[in-house]
């Protein structure tokens, strides 16, 4: 596969990329994220081997980690292409943040241990940062780990935490301080998600589906071994991977997924006798949506543009989030319209996969719910208020 | 701002060149002056931007022309907030390329001569019947022994009334179908030609436009722009220039708003303390922000897909025109409510700036539109296939 950094077709590599992705990923996956079904545990490993096996799970890690070593060009295609084509969206923290910052920052049998087995899809990793009363002020969180000889002793509770249910692995924030101020008493652990004193109780999405859950933390061990980087050294350890990949926060590829199926819809569904896609109110409303995907698109590439010239990002990149994750949840909503009345019929059945005698069309079954997700795109990581406030102080000076 | 790490040297010099013009000479009272004039104008700026070299941005260097799209864009979004009202893009982005595109050697030898300074065009394509389909006119134009007979009349001709050439729009008389995009000439006419009547009028923004009457003007075989009957994809071509030129320019104006109300929000006080002290100033100028960030970096990619093929080129500059339409309009409108009353007031910037908007949102398309056009070009591709993706 191609590995070099420069001069590398990006057109002919995109052609191989989805070339791959038709030919391997299995029939029924791509139609259960078509459908927007939930997918199950081995569903997401079966496709994440996939990769694996070609390459393509850690491709622009260094070459000595199992990686490639690809350029940002060709992992952004990949990411592209894997989104379009409807592959499972993958749990990315063990790729994109746990992975990158034991290179920067674990200890050598850290990285010999636990870099090997995310390239092998060993582990399941869920992420500790969220607790009941440290949301958007993460800072604040209360978490307690105390060092007892050779282990950590925490207690606690972490919330929100997705698909923690599949999970082995947490890498958690905690707290080791109370001196000082906040974020210099935060510290990095992995926790064995398995190790006794871990509880967990699922928490039900609006859309009702099992989403989130608590965890709880009764005196659990953590061997001490398993602190990355320095005590109070977490709360740096984890700005630095948030600034990573900060572009994909645009969502550009998760956009136009939904605008193609978008359209699909929008020609089956008939309203006076037409395809949806031939009434003017929609076509208003998909073009007004689809204005902004560009709009988000062209500053993606400046932004790239800067990154290549040698320019650093700012917190300018933040209006990337701000408004990709207000053109999803339009995007779900338009879907929701288009449907119409339909989307009301709630089948708890269709969410998990084609089923016999279904209540209403496909297209149909998963919208509504795909819709209430939504709205927990401008909510995590920053909600859009956080957003504002982040850009007024830092980009606008006030 | 970070926009200037992207430019490269010719182009930040284009830039810095464009701030201090604006600055030293076109002043708010430069600009008064100008309006003033009986043409509308200023013909001694426009001596100044042929010696700035700005009347040959992006046309072919053999007519005296320098570099690209992309330097258009880029001085039209220095130069917005100076709210100029010389006819530049409808000389440079509009009439100028088209035929040095399209022209014949006397045509193109009027180009150079616009470049220097010495010639100024007119686009006269709408009529009161277009609205934005450029394509439905009903002027017509006939062939004759001796070259054509031109009749009917246009509307809001940007400099109209002053231009020494009209670029005319016109159905041949022989394929009367008034809204077919086939059977369309361009006709390049001396306005001083006996059938040819002007009356001028100013619009909202300080600019001259005129409606043209063509009274059976007769017309040299000579006067006729490119292939006969064959002027609409050249027309859309040169509308698709102008739409990324005027998001350009809108996002320059944007700018200045976002920086006047920003700079007005920090030393005016209320109940004892700055208006930006409150959150809702400072999200609503963030909204301001993201808005000019989005409008400049659409016009930039726009600019670099002019020379795409047709549906590409087309996609993005409506996305841009469309961008600038809806937001444009909407940035000038929280310049104005942010300032509070002297935002209403003739005398106060923020009021031309916001005019200067709302008039590019109802030039060349309004957003919905564009946003039709867009849609257009999506139904010419097959939607209905989810296996078709165009990343």
């Amino acid at each position: 596969m191609t590995e070099s950094h420069e001069a590398v077709d990006l057109k002919e590599f995109r052609r191989e990329v989805r070339a791959f992705i038709r030919a391997n990923l299995p029939d029924e996956i791509r139609d259960k994220v078509r459908r927007g079904c939930a997918l199950k545990k081995d569903e997401y490993r079966t496709w994440e081997r996939i990769l694996a096996a070609q390459g393509w799970l850690v491709p622009h890690w260094p070459k000595e980690w199992g990686g490639l070593a690809w350029s940002s060009d060709q992992k952004m295609v990949l990411d592209e292409e894997k989104c379009i084509n409807d592959c499972p969206e993958l749990v990315n923290f063990p790729y994109e943040m746990v992975g990158p910052m034991l290179m920067r920052y674990g200890s050598e049998e850290q990285k010999h241990y636990y870099l090997p087995r995310i390239a092998h899809v060993e582990d399941w990793w869920c992420q500790g940062y969220s607790e009941p009363n440290a949301g958007s002020d993460l800072a604040s969180l209360q978490t307690s780990a105390v060092l007892h000889g050779d282990h950590y002793i925490v207690n606690g509770s972490k919330i929100w935490t997705s698909h923690a249910q599949y999970a082995n692995r947490m890498f958690a924030l905690v707290r080791t301080s109370t001196e000082g101020k906040q974020q210099e008493g935060i510290t990095f652990l992995f926790i064995d998600m398995t190790a006794p004193g871990v509880s967990l109780r699922p928490i039900i999405g609006i859309h009702g589906w099992h989403m989130f859950n608590q965890i709880f933390f009764d005196n659990v061990k953590v061997p001490v071994e398993d602190r990355i980087g320095n005590e109070n050294q977490g709360w740096t350890i984890a700005k630095s991977v948030l600034e990573s990949e900060r572009l994909n926060l645009a969502r550009v590829a998760e956009n136009h997924r939904r605008l193609r199926r978008l359209q699909w819809i929008a020609s089956q569904v008939r309203e006076g006798g037409q395809p949806l896609l031939e009434r003017d109110w929609f076509r208003n409303r998909l073009g007004e949506l689809e204005v902004r995907l560009m709009a988000l698109e062209a500053s993606v590439a400046r932004f790239r543009q800067q990154v290549k010239v040698g320019g650093r990002l700012g917190a300018e990149v933040g209006r990337l989030k701000l408004r990709g994750s207000q053109l999803i949840q339009d995007f779900e909503n338009l879907t929701v319209d288009a449907v119409g009345p339909q989307s009301l019929a709630f089948d708890p059945d269709a969410h998990h996969g084609p089923a016999e005698d279904e209540l209403t069309p496909w297209y149909a079954a998963t919208a509504s719910s795909r819709r209430f997700v939504s709205r927990g795109y401008t909510i995590a990581g920053g909600s859009s208020e956080v957003q504002h406030i982040s850009l007024a102080k830092q980009v606008l000076g006030l | 701002m970070s926009t200037n790490a992207l430019l490269n040297d010719d182009q930040k010099m284009l830039v810095e060149g464009a701030e201090r013009y604006a600055r030293s000479v076109y002043s708010a009272a430069a600009r008064s002056a100008a309006m003033a004039e009986p043409e509308g104008f200023a013909r001694q700026r426009w001596a100044e931007f042929a010696d700035m070299g700005w009347l040959g941005l992006g046309l072919p260097e053999e007519l005296g022309g320098v570099y690209g799209a992309e330097e258009v864009a880029i001085l039209l979004d220095a130069i917005g907030g100076a709210l100029v009202v010389e006819p530049f893009l409808d000389n440079v982005v509009l009439c100028g390329p088209l035929l040095a595109a399209h022209g014949s050697v006397e045509q193109r030898a009027l180009v150079s001569s616009m470049i220097k300074g010495n010639t100024q065009f007119a686009f006269a394509a709408a009529e009161a019947r277009s609205r934005y389909d450029l394509f439905d006119v009903a002027t017509t134009v006939e062939r004759t022994a001796q070259g054509f007979v031109l009749a009917g009349e246009k509307h809001l001709v940007a400099c109209g009334d002053s231009a020494d050439y009209l670029l005319v729009l016109a159905r041949d008389k022989a394929m009367p179908a008034a809204n077919a995009r086939d059977g369309l000439f361009l006709l390049l006419v001396q306005r001083q030609t006996s059938g040819v009547s002007t009356r001028g009028y100013r619009t909202y923004d300080g600019r001259r436009c005129a409606d043209v009457v063509f009274d059976k003007v007769g017309l040299p075989p000579s006067a006729m722009v490119g292939t006969a009957g064959a002027a609409w994809p050249v027309v859309e071509a040169a509308c698709d220039r102008m739409h990324v030129a005027l998001a350009a320019e809108a996002a320059g104006v944007m700018q200045t708003v976002l920086d006047m109300t920003t700079e007005y929000a920090r030393t005016r006080k209320q109940f004892g303390r700055p208006i930006v002290a409150n959150q809702v100033y400072q999200h609503r100028l963030v909204d301001v922000y993201v808005h000019v960030e989005e409008a400049r970096s659409l016009a930039l990619y726009a600019a670099a897909m002019l020379e795409e093929d047709q549906a590409t080129r087309a996609r993005w500059a409506s996305g841009a025109k469309a961008y600038v339409s809806a937001v444009g309009r909407k940035v000038g409108e929280e310049g104005v409510q942010l300032h509070g009353a002297i935002g209403m007031t003739e005398e106060y910037a923020v009021g031309g700036l916001y005019k200067r908007l709302a008039a590019i949102a109802n030039q060349y398309g309004d957003a919905e539109w564009h946003y039709r056009r867009i849609r257009d070009l999506a139904d010419a591709q097959a939607v209905n296939d989810m296996d078709e993706v165009n990343l």
